[in-house]
């Protein structure tokens, strides 16, 4: 038996998933793949936001049982990108107040769908996830809100989905967005991997 | 790249998947006010090969 893994990334009004299946997928100030087109930028002053991604994984074909979903990084996203952590760059994960830090998305799966779609000015800045009035809805009320994606590290990943899932299914989604300030570095940065961790049998 | 990757699973063994997927971001001088400072770089010359790209 096997099963098979995709991750997605949701865009537009809907929260249409588009396959990451052979794909870089990049951070920019658009909702939806942009190529070239509207990189992030370095702010002036203050932060700049990149357009807030929303990413799941999902998991068809045979299997009696998944769950246990996390997600973590090498803790090496702001160094090795030149986002300047120490002034408030940085890549950043929407985290909840407690249980699973994942965006339900699917009222069948996940019992409510609190996809937002990623706003702010095309081709300059983001709304910022934690903002109190245009951040994510899903977030922006809580407590922590968010945190540095760094810190979700091998030891310590962060619980998106607890499930348990038995059928082919959508996880609850991950929130992230890049957040430069004005001592970050330009330029074209690297691929990095999020690994993605699942138990199933 | 394992962004989409098929596994075989033993029904009687439940075991630890760890998949992955790539981010990457382009990061230009924004606050310029010229058009013709902002930096716009050719992700083919520095991807690599086996990379897809957008």
């Amino acid at each position: 038996m096997a099963e098979t893994a995709t991750i997605y990334r949701l865009y537009g009004s809907s929260g249409a998933k588009q396959s990451l299946a052979g794909i870089v997928a990049r951070f920019c100030t658009q909702d939806g793949i942009p190529g070239l087109n509207n990189p992030c930028k370095i702010p002036a002053s203050g932060v700049y936001h990149s357009f807030w991604v929303t990413d799941c994984l999902g998991i068809t074909g045979d299997f009696n049982q998944a769950r246990d979903i996390y997600i973590h990084g090498d803790e090496g996203f702001a160094e090795d990108w030149g986002l300047d952590s120490a002034n408030g760059g940085g890549l950043f994960v929407c985290v909840k107040d407690s249980g699973d830090n994942g965006l339900p998305i699917d009222v069948t799966l996940h019992g409510s769908n609190e996809y937002a779609q990623a706003g702010g000015t095309v081709g300059t800045d983001g709304y910022a996830i934690d903002n109190v009035s245009n951040g994510h809805p899903a977030y922006r009320s809580l407590t922590t809100k968010k945190v540095n994606f760094d810190t979700c590290s091998a030891d310590a990943p962060l619980l998106i989905d607890s499930g348990p899932y038995t059928d082919d299914f959508y996880s609850k989604a991950w929130v992230l967005q890049l957040w430069t300030v004005p001592t970050s570095t330009y330029g074209a940065k690297s691929p990095k991997t999020v690994i993605v961790t699942y138990n199933i049998f | 790249m394992e962004t989409c990757f098929v596994y075989m699973t033993d029904a009687a063994l439940e075991k630890t998947i760890h998949g992955r997927y790539y981010l990457d971001v382009l990061i230009v001088k924004g606050y310029t006010t010229s058009p013709t400072t902002v930096e716009v770089w050719n992700f083919h010359n520095v991807v690599a090969k086996d990379e897809p790209l957008f």
